[in-house]
């Protein structure tokens, strides 16, 4: 009790009066009307808005517009059909169907509009009080809420409406009671959310009031998830009062309600006139739809969740190919495990089509180690990702270009052909090992799910194979790894798992997209030595994909360095690290931290990657290029090979640029 | 199994404040219940006098309470003033019905919305997600009463397939049963269809741009096996928390589609009782209603946890 006692000393306690004031204050604050705006530009929320609007004119003009009295009854239009003298009908009392519709529209909206407006009033003081207060107070509080909202919501409704007696007064207070308990809850998580935030932290150690912090910070931030609520509730609340007047709790007849109306056209008029179910029926479900289509928009236009707009059509796990040119001819003899030539990406959006990989070609010998560095943005991954196939199709599509792999274009595989390469040809280890395993399976499923896919194979050699891949990956305890969830393994480990998925079925090609970016310095150092020890024992060749310089020295034996989707120059890791011919290679040797070369001052590239939709003319890296000539921005620069080197520079001649210190 | 006795242990303040809530309800209700209990305004004042005793309305509120809940707990929640027969005995016998409804519904709902939740994930925009898109919009809008009046005009009064009305026992005959719950069934079950598919298509959409998915595909992965068993699975965790959330609305729902079906479940015992004004039944099926909304609650939780590894196995 002491504990929870000063717990509570700690927050700063408020009264409903507080709250009430404060949120006076609030709502008398100017503010901008930009978002109601932006709602009625949509088709469908205005639509909605205007039926609604509709519909709460002829409410409040019924007496007006009604051409007859809606109680007034006249046995011989009994059952009337359509007419122009009963727009929709007469009941079975011959009681003007369009009129009590009028009055009935009254009913449900004056009991909508009534319960929501009492029950967020109520929702807004009780919750900011139990979130802001905090301790004893919000734990009451919420236990009550909770209580409440374990009644089925209508169960509770008829019991209260039911034991008060039927009328609207009685109705508006059964549902008021009936929704006052979720808005609280919602008001309270809003409040206790924006509590925890440095701002009002802040504002409350700089000694602002209660009542400041309200107005200006926590009630900006309820309010829109508030008004969604709110107009969801309305719609619940239609739907709530149209059942009870159904089950006659709602107006004393003979007064209309949209609920009775239905009720009397099923009991008196099914078997003589069921047309009359539509008119009540129409009524109620257009405007529960309308204010769901209205709480729909104002979600998206209020930013709060996330837009359920659906994505385009897509074709699952496979790269579409739609090659604006011809794919450069197969080479006669070619001694390349992999050779990725001309390949270009676009990805596609409203705003067009954006080349993120332009043009590249690069080869890989069995066993070698090739590294591929760039900046994020640069297309490196995104060219990693197309020899499997695996960008995501839309937005990406390979534009042109072939990629052999022994010999086989995988560009025109199908998906059958396709998977039946990854996995034993080529595998792949991604960046993020946290997000690479399925959380739903153990280790040990994975492992032999990786295997199964491609050869049939016992339960038992699977599981010994899986025993042996995780020794090999340097996991102790293999057994009881297997048994394990990816979230019971640390990252590192997690890691591990992934590559030994990757070497399952002895791939002649390893993919690794940044494979150590997400994890701890050492368990890096780890995982790079793995990689280097499992190269040397298997004989595979490694894509090696990075941004970091200084892995690349270590593991690789050749580099290419890409930027803005193009590869500006490779060479073999020591001719590039000594004598980089590229100012953009140079950069990056510059910006390398050196061990042990203290003093030496790290420079730094300025300027940004231009974005794929606005690449210039000339060379990508003019911009920020320190040796930059006219010559640079004319016309296209190629990819120069001298040897088994290349560059993309006009200038690669004539500059002796500084390697790495 | 330790994870279920602490949803178990949990559930114990909210049923104390369920029950204080139904006591409170009735205990708030104008009028005397001493003269109700007597027989209504004919009732002698000595009449009156010794059901003041014997329904110990002298005593505090709290003793008053915990009276009521020992007893309830015993299995007495009193008589009906209208039949005198107890309430416990005329709930034990409709609780079957009610639950029966609301299983077939369920049963309703998941047979529809898996495979159109999943063919919409799959191709979102298709022409199943446009369709199906459509199908929950018009489900939401719906009330689930004027559909069953709708289900009633068209199958049972012009096309003649079904009957408007009435129930039989699954234990008597299981197909004449079927012919009764069917229209019901899909009446209660239409909306949480709808909300179960759109989650289910929204959480396969997502669930099919995750990394680990990626991961199935680049070790070779088929079609099936990667969106069938990896997508799926986890998917289906969201779609049983929204089924969860849909199990107030099947509860509720389900008194308003027995009473148009004539279906002697909790939903008609509760709505003569209303009709009455006899309190103890409204009281009990007020109880029983919140206790069949919590349990089958406490159920989607424990199959939710089951099925989703991080919440079963501690790190």
């Amino acid at each position: 009790m002491d504990e929870l006692l000063a717990h509570h000393a700690e927050n700063i306690p408020i009264t409903p009066d507080e709250a009430v004031e404060a949120a006076a204050e609030f709502a008398a604050l100017p503010r901008r009307r930009g978002a109601f705006l932006r709602l009625l530009r949509r088709p469908g929320p205005a639509v909605a808005f205007g039926y609604l609007v509709v519909i709460a004119l002829a409410a409040i003009f019924a007496p007006v517009i009604a051409p007859y009295d809606p109680n007034q009854i006249d046995v011989p239009s009994r059952f009337a059909p359509p007419s122009w003298d009963h727009l929709l009908g007469a009941d079975d009392l011959g009681r003007d169907l369009f009129s009590r519709l009028l009055y009935g529209a009254r009913v449900s909206l004056t009991v909508s509009v009534a319960v929501i407006v009492i029950a967020t009033v109520v929702a807004l003081v009780v919750g900011l009080v139990a979130g802001y207060s905090g301790g004893a107070v919000d734990n009451v509080i919420m236990r009550v809420a909770d209580g409440g909202l374990s009644f089925p919501p209508l169960v509770l409704a008829l019991a209260v409406a039911g034991i008060l007696g039927p009328g609207v007064v009685n109705v508006i207070a059964a549902l008021s009671i009936v929704f006052v308990f979720g808005l609280t809850r919602l008001v309270r998580g809003t409040a206790l959310v924006v509590r925890e935030e440095p701002f009002v932290e802040a504002s409350r150690a700089a000694g602002s009031r209660t009542r400041r912090i309200l107005v200006h910070r926590v009630f900006p931030n309820i309010r829109s998830p508030l008004i969604i609520a709110a107009t969801f509730g309305i719609a619940g609340v239609l739907l709530a009062e149209a059942g009870l007047s159904y089950l006659g709790l709602g107006p004393r007849p003979p007064a209309a309600s949209w609920g009775n109306m239905l009720r009397n056209a099923y009991d008196r008029g099914l078997y003589k006139a069921s047309w009359q179910l539509f008119v009540p029926g129409l009524a109620i479900a257009f405007t529960i739809y309308a204010f769901n289509v209205l709480g729909d928009g104002l979600r998206d236009v209020l930013g709060v969740g996330r837009s359920r707009r659906a994505k385009r059509r897509e074709r699952r796990g496979m790269t579409t190919v739609e090659r604006v040119r011809t794919p450069p001819a197969a080479p006669t003899s070619d001694d390349a495990l992999l050779r990725i030539e001309d390949l270009s990406v676009e990805f596609v959006s409203e705003r067009g089509a954006s080349r993120v990989v332009e043009g590249v070609s690069l080869a890989i010998r069995p066993g070698e180690t090739v590294g591929l560095v760039g900046e994020s943005g640069s297309g490196k991954t995104v060219t990693s990702l197309s020899v499997m196939r695996l960008v995501p199709s839309p937005p990406g599509r390979i534009v042109s270009g072939a990629i052999r792999f022994e010999g086989r274009n995988l560009l025109d595989l199908d998906f059958e052909a396709m998977r039946e390469v990854r996995g034993t040809g080529i595998s792949m280890v991604f960046q993020d090992p946290m997000t690479s395993l399925d959380p739903s399976f153990t280790i040990g499923s994975q492992l032999a799910e990786a295997q199964r896919l491609h050869r049939k194979v016992s339960r038992s050699a699977a599981r010994a194979r899986s025993i042996e891949l995780l020794d090999l990956v340097g996991i102790p305890a293999p057994e009881t790894r297997l048994r394990q969830y990816p979230h019971q393994l640390s990252g590192g480990l997690r890691q591990r798992v992934v590559i030994a998925m990757a070497l399952a079925n002895e791939p002649r090609l390893l993919i690794a997209d940044e494979p150590t970016t997400a994890l701890d310095v050492t368990v890096q150092a780890q995982i790079l030595d793995l990689l280097k020890r499992l190269q040397r024992e298997l004989g595979m060749a490694i894509l090696f994909v990075t941004h970091d310089l200084g892995v690349i020295a270590d593991l690789c034996d050749r580099v290419a360095v890409m930027y803005a989707g193009q590869i500006v120059e490779e060479a073999a890791v020591e001719e590039l690290f000594a004598h980089p011919r590229h100012p953009y290679t140079a950069g990056l040797l510059g910006a390398m931290p050196q061990v042990g070369g203290a003093g030496e001052r790290l420079t730094v590239i300025p300027g940004q990657v231009p974005m794929a939709h606005a690449m210039p003319g000339g060379c990508r890296f003019a911009d920020r290029c320190a040796f930059v000539t006219d010559a640079c921005r004319s016309g296209r620069i190629d990819l120069v090979a001298t040897g088994a080197a290349a560059v993309r520079c006009v200038r690669a001649g004539e500059l002796t640029l500084q390697g790495a210190r | 199994m330790r994870l279920v006795v602490r949803r178990l242990v949990a559930v114990v303040p909210t049923l104390l404040i369920v029950t204080f809530g139904v006591f409170l309800m009735v205990k708030l209700v104008p009028g005397d219940p001493a003269v109700n209990a007597a027989g209504g305004l004919s009732a002698t004042p000595e009449a009156i006098a010794q059901a003041r005793v014997d329904l110990h309305l002298d005593d505090s509120f709290f003793s008053q309470y915990g009276r009521w809940l020992g007893n309830a707990v015993q299995g007495d929640l009193g008589e009906s003033y209208q039949s005198r027969t107890s309430v416990v005995d005329d709930l034990a016998k409709r609780v079957p019905v009610t639950l029966s409804l609301i299983v077939a519904a369920t049963l309703f709902a998941v047979l529809l919305a898996v495979p159109l939740g999943v063919l919409s994930g799959l191709r979102p925009n298709g022409g199943v997600d446009q369709g199906s898109r459509v199908f929950s919009s018009l489900a939401i809008a719906v009330p689930n009463f004027l559909l069953a009046l709708i289900l009633v005009l068209v199958f049972a009064v012009r096309l003649g397939w079904l009957p408007p009305s009435g129930y039989t026992k699954f234990g008597d005959s299981p197909a004449e049963w079927l012919k009764f719950i069917v229209l019901p069934a899909i009446a209660l079950g239409v909306a949480v269809s709808a909300a179960l598919m759109r989650q289910l298509r929204a959480a396969l959409v997502d669930e099919l741009d995750t990394n680990h998915i990626r991961t199935a595909w680049a070790i070779g992965g088929s079609r099936r096996r990667v969106v069938g068993i990896h997508g799926l699975k986890n998917a289906s965790s969201p779609a049983i928390t929204i089924l969860g959330l849909q199990v107030a609305a099947l509860v509720g729902g389900a008194v308003l589609v027995e009473q148009i079906f004539a279906i002697p479940g909790l939903g008609t015992y509760m709505l003569g009782a209303i009709t009455q004004a006899d309190l103890p039944v409204i009281q009990g099926c007020v109880l029983v209603l919140a206790l069949v909304q919590i349990v089958l609650s406490l159920a989607v939780d424990i199959t939710y946890a089951l099925i989703n590894p991080k919440v079963r196995v501690a790190t």
